[in-house]
């Protein structure tokens, strides 16, 4: 089975120039983890996942202990959140994206998900540009057919 | 990537199929069949009918709250065809629900109010609009304008497809119209269902129709469709005026969406390299096949193949 059969064909993204707010409206609204990110053209440029907002708002320091549970609550990642919110995502998305072709068959495309834990890849044409994305749930429907 | 379909301010269509339905009483529906939910907006029944048609289009509109979510997951269930790109707001989506009571023979209609879109929202989604632009050959505007956004917007969509090269088809009704004119689209179909008065012109008789199809011709547009007379399609450029008819032996089942059906059957023409006459008789016999069903249904190429052997043409003057 190639990607063009099992893909939601769906090029909904994000412009590189939006906001970080934006953009979690955006996630909120349609239940996505994340977008590609394109230029005026949809040429696919990048990738924005609610985990890359998450990191630059949890302290560095966080992720070094092994136990958090006993800092108390504060309201540093809400103010560390209202410090980015009118960012553009261009500080915060991944640049090397990876990305899959319509001809690509569902195993590369499930290997390349196990093998970087993504949520969704973007899937580009022949000219490379954005023509949808494949998800987790999307391929494991596709193999239930 | 061909077509581009816009529908700003789309619904998701209940229809309910209620016997003896009575104002004041309970109904209950225990048979899943009398209950159609679909997707509905005119730019979307055009990208529902190229799908048909085996032509590939990407559907673009404002969709918000979770009714938006279940147009869009509605939308790619029966459609897998249509590629989707839609800027979610916050304010739930239209619904519009219908019950029909086929003893009675009547329709009732509950319509919703559909988002409010601020500009913030609305220049996000001409952005997206116009990064799309760049893809496709054709793209189609059609249907009403959402609170908030000003009447003029088509003709900046208008303006910024034609910059780029891409043929535009305008199927909008009312003050939106008569903006979207100003900005020459290259075929226009009036959306006369709600009022017969365009651009300040009550429309009575045929040679009312012409008169306003050759004003919209004269300020720039190649091809102008009226539906005329209920059944008929008055097609006029600057060089010739049509009356498309509909073979009277046919009888209809249906009329809802036929409208849209002849945009796509329209665009198959044009996508074939047909001139605009041969793509306008393609538009009548989508219409056509359409017509013959009961639901937003033109049997594919075949079906419409068969439409085109009830079209009937007849010359009218200019």
């Amino acid at each position: 089975m190639k990607v063009i059969d099992f893909m939601e064909k769906d090029v909904t993204a994000i412009f590189i120039d939006e906001t970080v707010e934006e953009f979690i409206q955006a996630c909120a609204r349609q239940f996505r983890a994340g977008m590609p990110v394109v230029d005026s053209e949809m040429y696919v440029i990048g990738v924005i996942t609610e985990s890359d907002i998450i990191h630059a708002i949890v302290p560095s320091y966080m992720e070094m202990l092994h136990s958090t549970s006993f800092i108390p609550d504060t309201d540093i990642v809400k103010e560390r959140l209202e410090d980015i919110k009118n960012k553009s995502i261009s500080e915060f998305m991944s640049r090397k994206v990876d990305v899959l072709k319509t001809t690509d068959t569902l195993l590369s495309a499930a290997a390349l998900i196990i093998k970087h834990g993504y949520r969704f890849v973007p899937v580009i044409d022949e000219e490379n540009h954005l023509v949808g994305i494949v998800t987790r749930a999307g391929l494991l429907k596709a193999l239930l057919k | 990537m061909d077509v581009l379909t816009v529908t700003l301010n789309p619904a998701l269509d209940m229809v309910m199929e209620v016997d003896d339905f009575r104002v004041g009483s309970i109904h209950r529906i225990f048979d899943s069949a009398k209950v159609h939910v679909s997707p509905g907006g005119k730019g979307i029944n055009v990208s529902m009918y190229l799908d048909q048609l085996g032509i590939k289009s990407v559907a673009v509109g404002i969709l918000g709250g979770l009714t938006g979510r279940m147009f869009h997951m509605r939308l790619k269930k029966d459609h897998d065809g249509i590629t989707t790109s839609f800027l979610y707001v916050e304010d739930e989506t239209r619904e519009d629900m219908t019950i029909s009571d086929k003893n009675e023979n009547t329709l009732t209609e509950i319509n919703l109010p559909g988002p409010k879109i601020d500009e913030k929202h609305l220049n996000l989604f001409m952005k997206k609009y116009t990064a799309l632009l760049s893809r496709v050959k054709i793209c189609v505007i059609g249907g009403t304008v959402p609170t908030g956004v000003p009447l003029d917007v088509y003709r900046g969509m208008i303006e910024k497809a034609e910059k780029s090269g891409v043929m535009t088809i305008v199927n909008v009704h009312g003050e939106p119209l008569t903006h979207a004119i100003k900005a020459k689209p290259t075929i226009v179909k009036p959306d006369i269902r709600g009022s017969k008065i365009v651009m300040g012109k009550k429309l009575e008789t045929l040679k009312d129709y012409v008169e306003s199809a050759k004003e919209m011709v004269n300020m720039g547009t190649k091809m102008v469709i009226y539906s005329f007379d209920i059944k008929n399609d008055l097609v006029v450029t600057s060089e010739w005026a049509y009356l498309f008819k509909m073979k009277t032996e046919l009888k209809s089942e249906n009329l809802l969406g036929v409208g849209d059906a002849y945009i796509a059957g329209l665009i198959y023409g044009i996508l074939e390299g047909k001139d605009l006459f041969e793509s306008a008789r393609y538009g009548m016999a989508a219409a056509i096949a359409d017509e013959m069903t009961k639901e937003k249904d033109i049997g594919g190429i075949e079906g419409m193949n068969r439409g085109l052997k009830f079209v009937e043409m007849e010359r009218v003057s200019l």
